[in-house]
């Protein structure tokens, strides 16, 4: 609640200012809460469906408090803005995909959906969501010191919103951050501490290997685990392996780790880089990752892509396993689990594969964080039909003015704010940030955005059979190089201006 | 017609059941009529039917009709809706997904099929030769309870029976120093595909043997008393007289059995998303996948449409050439 | 019939005879039943055990997971009860008068239209979630209970015919002709003969219907955009989560649990019939 407190404080304190700065800017769509007071004002309805962050109460069985923020955030939003109200749709869990698409292709989509980043380049064209551009250039009315609402978030975080088209559709806040979860008491019996090295590492995952414990537990069952860690294996790997040709892929200048949007390696740079051989699957670095990839999963648990997801934390909880991946959704399922028995920590970082390791190595891993998790917000188009675009709009740059996405995110416990000023956040979740500020974000998603969703799924059915044993290197970088050219060639013959930059 | 009459599930033909059990209310017509006289004399009939074909012209023959005209568009489900002719239907034959989906299905639909004519017949069998009739009826109520239960949940568990790690059946298998018959189960190349066909194992739970038993029940007692006069062992009873007997049920298994294999891919959804690799990829998971996560609505279609036609060809063989008891349908 | 020899033989040889045939049933029953049996302990497991003792017995049983799951589900079982009720009586009241004309009338056309219901069941029901919820958004269905109900009815009477009609095609024609020579009319030969006698199959198909409308999510999920209207399938669903880990198994479970109680009600309380309905193909003439 002291959050809430603060962010409600801090809201007042932002309320003036942004009278003062909606005057100044006329671009800025105009804000309802001039009209306040007028009994014969319309109450306008804006839905959100806020994914995790959808507010609830609390039950019995609950361990923690669930997401209510919003309900909090509201209610200072109200004071405002009495004719608009907010409708938050229920949690679906499952059936998501099927959901969505109905709603979105008849028009009874809300006017806020939780929408992921992969799927941009899909639906971009389909005239379903919005292109945000025209209000992210402009300041956002709830933050001061800023020129642009654009501005006021980390720039890979609101740059992973970007479709082919250059444009941003998706309004992200917040980052995922994965680590590897270690049982120190484990470690300290076994006698290993937290390698720096790739080969250290590899070296203290044999030693716990010998002393009869798992050394790390992943899952690449294609439900759940391959997409979750084949996705981040294959991107932080591919960033440092092929660091050298950025350039080279994105026919330009080097991308940096603190890429901004238009700088990132979009479908249409990847689908030249394709087209000219700047980027293969036949590729040395492609095939290093491979050899790394498959070097590692020796100490994986057996028969590890048939391990369902929700059995890479249970080994590790049951103390089967030494190490997990896990990230900071599990935050508050690890740290109110009173059965874990041991001392837990995570690594600071993964450890570097040096050029001793790999001809390759030589450049740290970026951050293990990736962008986007319980904020990735579209405003969909029947917004605009519904006359309620600007009162959207206006909430969601409400909700990022940094004390308010801070007090959502703190109080959901799970994912880390993903804008400049991170003042207020929970300091085991600001790390994730930390993280991303320190080590810098991947330039390179080898599959989730890069081309096609058929791609994306062929990619994770080979790359499950790779990792099993039943394709080789040799199979897999042919089969893969066969399914990129396909891909890359489909979207060439959908979008003949992609071939020239 | 002294004996009692039973109820045909899936006779030949519908005219057989009225030819042989029932005639028409109205068969004063003689001579043969014209069709447009008989259809006025039957006009009440057609009025009866009409709330029926309203309502399956509108919510099902409709959708159908539309899904299946859709198979010749490249249709995004949004703003993209062209006419391709037949291409999709092309493009489908030359689909390295499809036929390896299509091949999973044979492989199941044959298992499926194998399963229902074993497993739920003989627990059909066995409860019918039950002489203590309180039990055996304690045995159907058995036998229907499961069938509340939503069926998700049930392969949830089934997930975690099979986890390699820390999965039921492999710890029990180590329980009773079984160790080398471990397995990743779903995760097996070779095994995956029969791992889900064993979900629900041993299958006697549900429609199939309620279906059988009530072929079993129907049997007329006189047929059975008859046999045993004649020195009829138990085994030669199941045989020669039962089974011939209970022919209409089991092919209504068979064919109810095809559809659901043709057409359900929860199990496959929950429980392996089709992995690993493709090894339990069936049609109905691709069709999903291609509407839901590619969004090629059109290629969906052609691929539910092409479903559809196989399923109907089936069906029409299983019916064809699966010849029914009906010469007992008159005892 | 087989008990007329056990009437002839006594109950101890009944005994003996029935024991091999018990083993082998009780056998199948007990492996049949383990995932149900795990459902309904693992409903009393709290949460946090699910990562720790998910195979075992839980210590203390968590009652509280039964009142949470009751708190958030309770709402929506009285639209499951609207919603599973209408489409039931919709189906009865279709498909006996449908089943009855295609049983008992040689009308031209009959088995051409009797196929074209039956290939329904072949048209697999992904395919048709898209145009059949444009459809419903056309006729501004979307958000009412009739969005569920009216499909409900349509496709849940195509199974219902596929079994009513060869029960009522099997009814003995004496008790027809009689009441004809009676002067009875066609409504009155369906009211008083035809549907008197499908009882049991019509409870057989009442309870079939009802456990296919109740458990359905997808429909329910995307056709009802309030949750105030919701069915309990989807009330359900919340205690899942879109984030591996963060599952309340625990309430879900019981949640599950509760969600079969009036479905086991409703079979307690019609058994005899659906025992009947399904298994007794025989009526006396």
């Amino acid at each position: 609640m002291s959050d809430f407190e603060l962010s409600r404080r801090r809201f007042l304190q932002m309320a003036g200012s942004s009278a003062a700065a909606l005057a100044v800017a006329a671009c800025v769509p105009s804000v309802p809460g001039s009209e306040e007071g007028d009994p014969m004002v319309e109450v306008r309805v804006v839905s959100h469906y806020a994914q995790g962050l959808t507010p609830r109460e609390r039950l019995e069985t609950d361990r923690w408090d669930p997401p209510s923020a919003l309900w909090d955030l509201e209610a200072a939003y109200k004071e405002t803005h009495p004719n608009v109200d907010l409708e938050f749709v229920e949690s679906v869990s499952s059936g998501y995909d099927e959901w969505m698409v109905t709603q979105l292709t008849a028009g009874t989509a809300p006017e806020i959906l939780w929408y992921q980043r992969g799927w941009i380049a899909r639906d971009y064209e389909k005239n379903w969501f919005n292109n945000l551009d025209p209000y992210l250039s402009q300041p956002n009315p709830y933050v001061e010191g800023y020129d642009s609402w654009e501005d006021t978030f980390q720039g890979p975080v609101i740059a992973s919103g970007t479709a082919p088209d250059g444009h941003i559709y998706l309004i992200t806040g917040d980052i995922v951050g994965t680590g590897f979860f270690y049982n120190k008491t484990r470690f300290d019996e076994v006698g290993v501490s937290v390698p720096d090295i790739w080969s250290d590492y590899l070296g203290v995952q044999q030693t716990l290997a010998d002393a009869g414990t798992t050394p790390f537990s992943v899952s690449y069952h294609l439900e759940g685990g391959t997409p979750l860690y084949g996705s981040w294996t294959t991107r932080v790997f591919q960033d440092v392996l092929y660091d050298h040709k950025m350039a080279q892929i994105s026919g330009g200048a080097p991308v940096s780790r603190t890429w901004k949007p238009g700088e990132g390696l979009q479908p249409p740079v990847m689908v030249r880089a394709i087209r000219d051989g700047n980027y293969a699957a036949t590729d040395p670095e492609w095939l290093e990752m491979l050899r790394l990839m498959k070097e590692w999963s020796v100490h994986y648990p057996e028969g590890f892509w048939a391990l369902p997801s929700e059995d890479v934390f249970r080994l590790w909880a049951e103390g089967d396993a030494a190490v997990a991946w896990l990230g900071s959704w599990m935050n508050k399922p690890v740290r109110n689990d009173p059965l874990i028995d041991f001392e837990w920590g995570i690594f600071p970082k993964m450890p570097t594969v040096t050029t001793t390791t790999s001809p390759y190595g030589g450049l740290g891993f970026p951050a293990m964080a990736g962008v986007g998790g319980v904020f990735q917000y579209i405003t969909t188009a029947v917004a605009q039909e519904r006359g309620t675009l600007d009162d959207t709009i206006d909430w969601l740059q409400f909700l990022t003015a940094p004390p308010n996405l801070i007090s959502a995110l703190n109080d959901h416990g799970g994912f880390a704010p993903g804008v400049k000023d991170t003042t207020g956040a929970d300091p085991t979740l600001s790390v994730y940030t930390d993280m991303l500020v320190d080590f810098g974000a991947e330039r390179i998603e080898p599959f989730d955005s890069m081309l096609t969703r058929e791609f994306v799924d062929a990619m994770w059915r080979n790359l499950q059979q790779f990792m099993a044993g039943e394709l080789n290197v040799e199979e897999m970088s042919v089969t893969m190089q066969r399914e990129m050219e396909m891909a890359s060639q489909q979207l060439l013959n959908e979008h003949p201006d992609w071939a020239e930059a | 017609m002294g004996g009692p009459t039973r109820v045909l599930l899936f006779p030949d033909s519908p005219d057989a059941v009225t030819e042989t059990l029932a005639t028409p209310l109205e068969t004063r017509s003689v001579a043969t009529p014209s069709l447009v006289s008989r259809i006025r004399q039957y006009q009440v009939a057609y009025l009866w039917l009409a709330p029926t074909f309203l309502l399956l012209f509108i919510f099902n023959y409709y959708p159908a009709a539309s899904a299946l005209y859709h198979g010749f568009f490249q249709w995004n489900g949004a703003n993209v809706k062209l006419w391709v002719g037949i291409s999709n239907f092309v493009e489908l034959w030359s689909d390295v997904l499809w036929w390896e989906s299509f091949r999973n299905l044979m492989i199941l639909t044959v298992a499926l099929v194998a399963i229902n004519l074993t497993f739920p017949l003989g627990a059909a069998a066995l409860i019918f030769h039950l002489w203590n009739l309180r039990m055996a009826y304690f045995y159907r109520v058995l036998l229907v309870v499961p069938m509340v239960v939503p069926g998700l949940v049930i392969l949830m568990i089934w997930k975690f029976i099979y986890s390699p790690n820390i999965g039921l059946l492999n710890q029990t298998l180590a329980l009773v120093g079984l160790e080398n018959l471990q397995r990743f189960w779903l995760g097996d190349f070779q095994l995956a595909l029969y791992a889900i066909i064993f979900v629900g194992f041993p299958w006697v739970a549900g429609i199939g043997t309620l279906i059988y038993l009530a072929g079993f029940q129907a049997i007329p007692t006189e047929l059975l008393d008859s046999a045993v006069i004649d020195g009829a062992s138990v085994r030669q009873r199941f045989l020669f007289v039962e089974l011939p007997l209970i022919l209409a049920q089991i092919k209504l298994v068979v064919i109810l059995t095809v559809i659901t294999a043709f057409q359900n891919f929860t199990i496959v959804l929950v429980m392996t998303a089709g992995g690993p690799g493709t090894k339990t990829l069936v049609p109905g998971l691709h069709l999903y996948k291609t509407a839901m996560a590619y969004n090629r609505m059109g290629y969906a279609c052609a691929i539910g449409t092409v479903l559809f036609a196989l399923t109907l060809i089936l069906t029409y063989l299983n019916h064809r050439y699966l010849r029914s008891s009906v010469e007992f349908s008159g005892a | 019939m087989a008990p007329d020899f056990a009437l002839a033989t006594g109950r101890r040889h009944t005994a003996r005879h029935d024991l091999p045939i018990h083993i082998v049933l009780t056998f199948l029953a007990v492996v049949t039943f383990f995932p149900f049996v795990f459902l309904l302990i693992s409903s009393f497991r709290p949460t946090v055990d699910f990562t720790h003792t998910f195979w075992g017995f839980p210590q203390v049983p968590e009652w509280a997971n039964y009142r949470d799951a009751w708190k958030i589900i309770s709402p929506y079982m009285l639209n499951s009860l609207i919603v599973s009720g209408v489409s039931m009586v919709g189906v009865l009241g279709i498909a006996s008068v449908s089943s009855f004309v295609f049983a008992r009338f040689r009308f031209p056309g009959r088995e051409m239209l009797f196929m074209a219901i039956l290939a329904l069941l072949m048209i697999p029901s992904i395919l048709t979630l898209i145009p059949a919820f444009l459809l419903i958004k056309e006729l501004n269905l979307i958000n009412t209970h009739w969005a569920l109900i009216l499909p409900y009815i349509a496709g849940g009477q195509v199974f219902a015919i596929f079994i009513l009609r060869s029960f009522i095609a099997s009814l003995p024609e004496e008790l027809f002709e009689a009441s004809r020579l009676d002067g009875a009319s066609t409504f009155q030969m369906f009211w008083h003969i035809a549907l008197p006698l499908s009882k049991p199959m019509l409870i057989t198909v009442a309870i079939m219907n009802v456990l296919s409308t109740w458990n359905d999510y997808i429909w329910p999920l995307v056709t009802i955009p309030s949750q105030k209207l919701w069915t309990i399938s989807l009330g359900i669903v919340s205690f899942g989560s879109q984030y591996g880990g963060l599952e309340r198994w625990g309430p879900m479970f019981a949640g599950y649990v509760i969600a079969s109680i009036p479905l086991i009600i409703l079979f307690t309380l019609t058994m005899r019939y659906f025992i009947a309905g399904l298994t007794s193909g025989a009526i006396k003439a």
